[in-house]
């Protein structure tokens, strides 16, 4: 008798970071989203937005099943964050570099999911530092030594499967030596 | 943060008039459905409109998750193949709640004591809705 | 007052010597002649300053070989090179393989004639073999401004990175070689330099732990020699960490579930490696 085991990952992050993106970049299956059209400021550069989760799915082999689900990314959504929290191997952080203060948006993932995160593993994706050169690599890196935590800091293109792959691969890796 | 932050002083008047509109609708819910206790207009994206309750309730948190809700809902009538989603009715031990698209940016919530019908609780609010949509339009 | 004119380069390590030396060694200011630089070779010999060794040892190789016959240029590895502290100011690097090129460390950049994709083909035919650093010639910041305006901007890091990655030949550099363990203080990123997934790997496993050479190979399944090759890129970029005494060795953890799990996910996204 086959015992399936279910594996759950979670992108979360700013809204407008690339979340679904990323998430469409890796999924097996057509990925199911609930997108909302966008009243705020995210209108200004994208229509629409997360307001449930997105879904996405990876069969690993006959056993398994690697599922994928985006948070919405405002803060008032977070009793989505909670619901979706609950047993996740690890955390995808996606951070847009071009938004006004990047390591306060940052923040405010890794003090929500802080416990969920001490549990498990997190890696922080920075999306747009085409836009944005600042904050660069080592002041994210700055700013996690004064929280003292440490978590891998990419550049990604989101759009890009092999550096969504890399931001999997870091927290699978984080979760095989911790 | 609220829907008219950062608007122009004419987006700001517009959505002034909108709450006013929406109140109105939202207060005739609740008249005639005995049993209602309040009502929510949010946008489709999870902020306040308008919100007529007869007692305090966490209105913010109310419209965001409203949005999640009935995002999620359509999401799962739309995967089953029996969409589209026509309204969400949630039995709670101490009352219902139902929600129900009003266009496309808007939603509406309502919620009744234990005691009401759901099918007034639902006809009202269905009746407030279709309303609300030819009041506001196609957003 | 005959005697040859010395190299430029030569000249230029001698002010590098002038000015770790500082007052110490005032009769030698004038350091113009052979005489001279052979003085400067015998203080930086005695020093207790590595650094001033380390320059002693490449000036007197420079002025053992006559200046006044055919340049033959002598070749040193662009690893020790960009490991030294030769490169604190800013320099234009000199080789017989390659095009000069300018590095300015206290900006972290590479100053080029041509793309960094140009130079990285430049380098590639050369696989492992090093494209042999002739001199160095140090930079005024007025020429630095010059340069500035006409040249490409490259990610020193990138660089040293790249030079770790592909000429370590199996040999750690002289200064992590004599680390007894290694850490990380970062990881490196990933997003924009070339790597594999044994590179994330091994950044990952000293992340998170720390081990000798032996220790990260056993850790890992990389060979020595891709060890070797990421632990010198990682100290060029100032990411290595020396850690004393080496950490006893992981008791061999049975596969736990969770590790079971996560080797079949990287086997099926491809990363396994």
């Amino acid at each position: 008798m086959s015992n399936m085991t279910e594996v759950k990952i979670i992108f979360t992050g700013t809204m407008g970071a690339g979340k679904t993106t990323a998430i469409n970049a890796i999924s097996e299956i057509k990925t199911i989203s609930t997108e909302a059209v966008a009243t705020d400021e995210t209108a200004q550069r994208k229509e629409t937005t997360t307001v449930g989760m997105d879904y996405g799915e990876v069969t690993v082999d006959e056993g398994l099943v690697l599922r994928l689900y985006g948070t919405p990314g405002q803060r008032r959504f977070r009793h989505m964050w909670e619901i979706l929290a609950k047993g996740a191997l690890g955390f995808v952080i996606l951070v847009d570099n071009a938004r006004p203060a990047p390591l306060e948006d940052l923040s405010i993932y890794l003090d929500n999911f802080k416990n969920h995160i001490a549990a498990s593993a997190a890696v922080i994706g920075v999306t747009r530092t085409d836009v944005s050169a600042q904050p660069d690599i080592d002041a994210y890196y700055q700013y996690l030594a004064e929280r003292e935590e440490m978590h891998p800091v990419m550049t990604v293109d989101v759009r890009r499967r092999e550096d969504v792959l890399m931001l999997l691969d870091s927290l699978l890796l984080s979760r095989e030596f911790e | 943060m609220n829907i008219s932050d950062g608007a122009s002083p004419v987006e700001k008047l517009k959505a002034a008039q909108e709450k006013q509109q929406v109140e109105k609708a939202l207060q005739r819910l609740l008249d005639m459905c005995a049993g209602a206790t309040g009502a929510l207009v949010a946008t489709a994206d999870g902020f306040v409109v308008a919100r007529v309750f007869k007692q305090d309730i966490a209105e913010k948190s109310l419209a965001a998750i409203t949005s999640s809700v009935m995002s999620l809902a359509e999401a799962l009538v739309n995967e089953t193949g029996q969409g589209p989603c026509q309204n969400l009715i949630v039995e709670g031990q101490e009352g219902h709640v139902v929600s129900l698209r009003i266009n496309h940016t808007r939603v509406l919530t309502a919620m009744a004591t234990r005691n009401t019908r759901l099918g007034m609780l639902l006809s009202a609010a269905k009746v407030c809705a279709e309303q609300l949509a030819s009041t506001l339009g196609e957003k | 007052m005959n005697q040859p004119i010395l190299s430029k380069e030569a000249i230029a390590l001698m002010l590098r010597m002038r000015f770790l030396i500082k007052n110490e060694f005032g009769e030698l200011l004038s350091f113009q002649t052979q005489e001279a630089a052979a003085k400067f070779c015998e203080y930086g010999f005695r020093s207790s300053q590595p650094a001033l060794r380390e320059l002693a040892q490449l000036l007197s190789s420079l002025i053992s070989a006559p200046v006044s016959e055919a340049p033959r240029p002598r070749e040193s590895s662009i690893l020790e090179l960009l490991a030294s502290d030769l490169i604190e100011q800013p320099v234009r690097l000199v080789f017989t393989r390659i095009p000069a090129f300018v590095i300015d460390k206290p900006r972290r950049r590479c100053l080029l004639n041509f793309s960094f994709e140009e130079l990285l083909e430049e380098l590639r035919p050369l696989g492992t073999v090093d494209p042999g650093l002739t001199r160095l010639e140090p930079i005024s910041l007025g020429e630095l401004a010059e340069l500035e305006k006409k040249a490409i901007s490259a990610s020193l890091p990138g660089l040293m990175w790249l030079c770790g990655l592909q000429f370590s030949q199996g040999q750690l550099l002289p200064k992590p070689r004599s680390f007894p363990a290694f850490g990380l203080s970062r990881w490196p990123d990933f997003g924009t330099l070339p790597h594999a997934a044994q590179h994330l790997k091994m950044a990952t496993f000293l992340m998170r732990k720390t081990a000798s050479l032996d220790g990260l190979t056993a850790g890992t399944g990389a060979t020595k020699n891709e060890a070797v090759a990421f632990l010198n890129a990682c100290f060029l970029c100032g990411w290595l960490k020396r850690v004393e005494g080496v950490a006893p060795p992981a008791p061999a953890a049975p596969k736990s579930g969770l590790r079971g799990v996560i080797g079949r996910i990287r086997v099926r996204l491809g990363m396994s490696g």
